[in-house]
């Protein structure tokens, strides 16, 4: 799981230091932070683990308009079982017109050590001395062309971090191929679960007894051809003996927003990753967020997933604030730090009212 | 004792978690660990999430959680009477007894609603360790533990899903060696038959 990230220099965050647990709500006034903790985590993510160039995922304007300063630094630590993995990534522009680069890149773990600068990568392994040495072009991070097993082990994991702004507006029936990288927002919904049903028929089984729970009626999914390689997902419907098959386009938003809510479950945390979901409470009808609270909570609990959640919404405060709360607080435009939830002294107020009442900053 | 009070029907219907289908549960609680536990049983039980409704989690601390409890169990009282009125509700109150006795707690509960006093028939269940529900789950995990020394620090989260299965099998009924908090806990649980 993730237990320690810093970033320095971008955008609002300058030397900022957050130990999150395995689960974990953000909460924070507007122009706090969390948004961009996302993208800065989505951006390091492409780049760390999926070998995306630099200068695709970070902007020089990113960077912290009040500070003179030209790199940008992030760290990540991790547990993984039984290792601990140290990663840390500075990037600076060069070159004219500037582009920004990997300027040093080292990462610890394993008992391997990669350590990337100037575009000389050097690994060193546990009982060896001497390191393997090599070239790499510093527009892109070592770390994710690395062959080392142990370090290879932190990548995947990385590669693993999701982070979810689910959208149901452009979420539509069409699957046209398998697709197993899923978007931020989940627009690929119907070719994801595409994928999903081929390679997790057990946890699907669970997702959909959920779906029974959470939806009047529904009974399964099913994907019907529609022309070469192209299907469409359908959500069946059970209305005394009529079975209804409505595509998945046709659901209302707060229905594919719920669907997807349980996805992430059943195919993320319950594979044990760690994930950071924004407003998760978006669309969906009130009586459907506490169920769907304690699902999360108990797989993460039982496969070992890390949940992080953003939320303003009184009835995810009133049980996740108080046990696993951190705020993001800003003091004018100043640069963002955490501090853990301070809930009512006294306890009489529940977490909800201590925000709406705004004397938690007080 | 509370193998003789159990029928052998009853005990088996305890055991199998045939408890009566209820619409709703809440549950009043300290802390998340307390939660957690009461849901785990709940699932044991056969309660899905959606029947399940947690009331909020205080906040403070240093018995902070035990005033919170014990200054909201009237309102969660008469939210389950109102709707206990048009379909099967039930609720489930967790609060440690800490250095106290169990039956102080309940006379303080007791205490709080006044006239309106918990009747026999309703399906209103007060689960007390003592000295913390850190101690229950230790217990039920099979570890040797007293009701008087402090294990509130001890790390016991990964414990209590398999706890509480425990407390969900030893209502058909407790071991000789069943701490006594523990044991009234098991009691109060036939409330929901």
């Amino acid at each position: 799981m993730l237990t320690r990230l810093y970033i320095d220099n971008f955008r609002c965050f300058e030397k900022f230091e957050w130990r999150p647990g395995r689960k974990q709500l953000i909460l924070g006034r507007n122009g706090t932070g969390k948004s961009s903790l996302m993208d800065a985590l989505e951006s390091l993510v492409e780049v760390a683990a999926r070998g995306e160039r630099v200068e695709e995922w970070f902007e020089l304007s990113q960077r912290t308009r009040w500070l003179d300063q030209s790199e940008e630094v992030f760290e990540i630590e991790a547990q993984l079982e039984n290792k601990s993995y140290s990663y840390r990534l500075v990037i600076d522009p060069a070159g004219r017109p500037p582009r920004l680069m990997v300027k040093r890149e080292t990462i610890s773990g394993g008992d391997t050590r990669l350590e990337f600068e100037n575009g000389k990568a050097a690994v060193y392994p546990l009982d060896d001395e001497t390191p393997s040495l090599y070239d790499l072009d510093p527009s892109r991070s070592a770390l994710s062309t690395t062959g080392n097993t142990a370090l290879a082990e932190f990548r995947e994991w990385l590669a693993g971090i999701s982070c979810w702004h689910i959208n149901p507006v452009p979420m539509g029936s069409r699957a046209e191929a398998e697709d197993s990288a899923p978007g931020v927002d989940l627009a690929n919904f119907a070719a994801w679960y595409r994928h999903l049903l081929q390679e997790y028929p057990k946890e699907n089984g669970a997702f959909l007894q959920d779906l029974r729970e959470s939806l009047d009626g529904f009974d399964q999914f099913v994907l019907i051809d529609a022309g070469e390689n192209v299907q469409i997902l359908y959500a069946v419907f059970v209305r005394g003996a009529m079975h209804i098959r409505i595509a998945y386009g046709e659901l209302s938003d707060g229905q594919r927003y719920l669907i997807c809510l349980y996805a992430i479950i059943h195919f993320v945390v319950a594979k044990g990753g760690t994930v950071i979901i924004d407003e998760p409470d978006n669309f969906i009808s009130l009586r459907e967020i506490q169920p769907w609270l304690m699902r999360i909570e108990d797989i993460a609990d039982d496969h070992k997933g890390q949940v992080i959640l953003i939320s303003h919404h009184p009835e995810i405060l009133n049980q996740w604030a108080n046990p696993y709360g951190v705020q993001f607080i800003r003091d004018g435009a100043g640069p963002v730090r955490v501090e853990s939830f301070k809930g009512d002294p006294e306890g009489s107020l529940t977490a909800a009212e201590v925000v709406a009442g705004g004397w938690d900053f007080d | 004792m509370i193998q003789k009070a159990l029928s052998p029907r009853r005990r088996s219907s305890l055991a199998d978690g045939i408890l009566t289908r209820f619409s709703k549960i809440f549950i009043l609680a300290e802390d998340a660990r307390q939660l957690l536990f009461v849901r785990r049983y709940l699932y044991r039980a056969g309660f899905q999430t959606h029947v399940i409704d947690p009331e909020p989690l205080p906040g403070g601390t240093g018995g902070a959680g035990e005033h919170w409890v014990r200054a909201r169990y009237p309102a969660a009282v008469e939210k389950l009477r109102k709707r206990a009125a048009k379909a099967k509700t039930a609720l489930i109150v967790v609060i440690d007894a800490d250095t106290d006795e169990v039956g102080r707690r309940v006379r303080q509960l007791s205490d709080a609603l006044g006239r309106s006093v918990r009747k026999d028939d309703e399906a209103i269940v007060h689960l007390i360790p003592k000295r913390h529900i850190e101690t229950w789950i230790l217990h039920l995990s099979g570890e040797e533990v007293d009701e008087e020394t402090d294990y509130h620090h001890e790390s016991v989260d990964d414990l209590i899903p398999a706890a509480a299965a425990k407390f969900h099998a030893w209502t058909s009924p407790p071991p000789d060696d069943c701490l006594p908090s523990l044991s009234v806990g098991i009691e109060e649980t036939k409330r929901l038959i």
